[in-house]
């Protein structure tokens, strides 16, 4: 480089050799400007020799700053792959865990559902209105219950346990039969029964309706035995109450078992009517056969001492009389036919009775016959009703096949209820005419007995008789 | 059911009363001529120690007997008629109450399906309980309407039997109670 600078002087001054004179000017001028750059050169040099100085500690500087910023990145690397391997796990980890969290939801819908099913059919849901509220918070969908769900409905299931346990009276409302609105005395033992007393006395039973937050009263009113104990519950009286533990079948059997007669009957048949007239016929028979004899007195004994001591006597007048004034004893009215022809021969004298026997006779017995035809014609009309209603039922089997056993039991029991009224018909028909076929026997045999010893005493007074039938002919 | 029980009841007593008289009644019978010696010896013993048949006929037929042997053997007719429908009383009744108990028992039977077939018309086939108390009312009553009709049916057989064989012995003691006594008013006379 000074070469170059000396080159460049030498040639400005050689540029300038032609002024001679001013030659040692221009000498002493180059010297000083040589002296100005040898300056310059030195000052320049030093200044970069600074700057060097600067550069090269700002580049180590730097270069620390890059290796403490490498190491730093390089840390902060390995941070972040370490993360993301616990994001990775942590994600695994969700995932299960949320596979649980929806098990657990779906029990809890479950149960709530089952809840709801359950309150549904329970006759204490009428009593806790706020149920349903709690029971929709907890199946609301895209939700999960939570904490506070979970617990009320476990409050619910305790509730419903110890209402089970208890027995409650209130006053309320409920449904009746005729689908009014009533209030009425309530009273519910555990989750069994639930039953009503109405102001005017009148009782039943309760279930829950389809929606489940009202109570419905149960077609058929108990019976009066039941009603008696229900009533003393009721007034606090009683510790018995009628409860039914089969969830309802035992009241759909207690408004079964109430069916009118009209419908049993109306399920028999055209049948049944016939066996009825049997049956009325025969009731009509009966009565009127028992008031008859009930007026006929079968046993005559103090009567014939009375008539043989008046005939020992010869007292025929009084001995008319007498039998005339009991004529409700049969064989008295035969003495007094047969006392018409004493006097006659034997023979006359018994074939006279033996007419009166006669002419009582059919008064005593008649239309035990018919009875006892009609004893034998009823469970006949009933074996009939149920053939007629097998046929009833095979034909209905021929045209829809034995698939629905509802369609078949109009016919059986059609014919199941025809072979009841028929026999229900004919046991007492037959008992009531072997009691009255018993009594005429007596009676007549009381009859023949006394007749015979009315004909005994008039023989013996035989002697006396014919000075009788002397005197008459005189 | 009730009525089955009320009517088996009913039947057993009565058997068993009848039963007992004609044990009682045949232990005490004796023959015409012992009766009658009886009678005329000793009549306050009479009473108790002699059926009460036998001493019904003995004590009217004394007393209202006549010399008209035809006329005496209607009079022992009629009195015997009467004794022998006593005899019978009751047998025919209890022969009845045993027709009728199988008679109540298919009543029941008939009932019993009856409800049964209402089971079926609510619930249908499936529930069987419902159907089985049905069942088994029909079954029950059928088999107590047999149980009490068939030894009421024997009973009243060999009852049926016994009052026939008394009724024949008191047609034979009638006769030969009046040939002894026809022999008495001739040896009287």
């Amino acid at each position: 480089m000074k070469i170059i600078l000396y080159t460049l002087l030498l040639s400005l001054s050689l540029t300038q050799g032609a002024q001679a004179q001013d030659w040692a000017d221009t000498a002493k001028a180059v010297g000083s400007v040589v002296a100005k750059v040898k300056q310059n050169a030195e000052e320049t040099k030093s200044i970069i020799a600074r700057e060097q100085n600067e550069l090269n500690a700002e580049k180590n500087k730097l270069e620390k700053s890059i290796n403490s910023k490498q190491k730093t990145f390089d840390a902060i690397k390995t941070k972040y792959d370490e993360l993301l391997k616990q994001e990775e796990q942590l994600n695994k980890e969700l995932a299960t865990q949320s596979q649980e969290i929806k098990t657990i939801d779906g029990t809890i819908r479950t149960s709530a559902k089952q809840a709801q099913d359950y309150f549904h059919e329970s006759l204490t849901s009428p009593e806790y209105p706020e149920r349903n509220l709690v029971l929709e918070e907890v199946l609301r969908p895209e939700r999960f219950a939570g904490l506070t769900g979970i617990r009320n409905l476990l409050t619910l299931f305790l509730n419903e346990m110890t209402a089970s346990g208890e027995i409650k009276r209130r006053n309320g409302e409920f449904t009746g039969i005729d689908g009014t609105e009533k209030t009425g005395e309530l009273i519910r033992i555990g989750s069994f029964t639930s039953a009503y007393r109405q102001a005017d006395g009148t009782l039943g039973f309760l279930r829950p309706s389809p929606s489940g937050d009202k109570l419905i009263a149960v077609k058929g009113a108990p019976g009066w035995g039941l009603s008696k104990t229900m009533n003393s519950f009721f007034d606090n009286e009683g510790t018995a109450f009628p409860v039914d533990i089969s969830n309802g079948a035992a009241f759909a059997r207690l408004a079964q078992e109430q069916k009118s007669i009209r419908e049993w009957l109306s399920a028999g048949g055209l049948l049944v009517w016939p066996i009825i007239l049997v049956g009325l016929v025969a009731m009509i028979l009966v009565i009127e056969r028992f008031y008859t004899l009930s007026k006929v007195r079968s046993n005559s004994d103090r009567n014939m001492e009375i008539i043989l001591k008046m005939v020992l006597n010869n007292e025929w007048e009084q001995c008319q009389d007498f039998c005339k004034k009991q004529s409700k004893y049969p064989t008295c009215r035969i003495i007094g036919h047969t006392l018409n022809y004493i006097g006659e021969a034997r023979e006359i004298i018994e074939n006279a009775f033996q007419e009166g026997l006669l002419k009582e006779l059919p008064i005593l017995e008649r239309s035990l016959p018919t009875l006892s035809v009609l004893a034998a014609v009823a469970p006949l009309l009933g074996l009939l009703g149920t053939v007629t209603g097998m046929i009833s039922t095979f034909q209905i089997i021929t045209l829809y096949g034995t698939g629905d056993p509802r369609m078949m039991s109009g016919g059986i029991s059609e014919a199941l209820v025809t072979t009841q009224l028929g026999l229900a018909v004919a046991v007492p028909i037959m008992i009531l005419h072997h009691v009255l076929e018993r009594r005429v026997d007596k009676i007549i045999g009381d009859m023949e007995e006394k007749g015979a010893g009315f004909a005994v005493a008039l023989m013996k007074k035989g002697p006396l008789e014919k000075k009788d039938k002397d005197n008459a002919t005189i | 059911m009730i009525a089955i029980l009320f009517l088996s009841v009913t039947m057993w007593t009565l058997a068993l009363y009848k039963g007992l008289c004609f044990i009682h009644e045949a232990r005490k019978e004796k023959t015409p001529a012992k009766c009658l010696e009886m009678y005329q010896n000793e009549p306050e013993r009479c009473k108790k120690g002699l059926p009460v048949w036998q001493f019904d006929i003995l004590a009217q037929y004394m007393s209202t007997s006549c010399k008209d042997p035809e006329l005496n053997r209607e009079l022992l007719n009629s009195v015997r008629v009467r004794h022998e429908f006593n005899t019978m009383c009751y047998i025919g009744t209890i022969l009845l109450l045993a027709a009728a108990a199988p008679l109540l028992g298919l009543l029941g039977t008939v009932s019993g399906m009856i409800s049964s077939f209402d089971v079926i018309a609510q619930f249908g086939t499936g529930n069987a309980r419902a159907l089985a108390s049905g069942i088994s009312e029909a079954l029950i009553t059928t088999q107590s309407g047999l149980v009490a009709a068939i030894p009421g049916m024997l009973l009243g057989g060999v009852l049926f039997s016994k009052g026939e064989k008394l009724k024949s012995r008191m047609e034979i003691f009638c006769i030969s109670l009046q040939e002894q006594t026809d022999g008495l008013n001739v040896y009287g006379e």
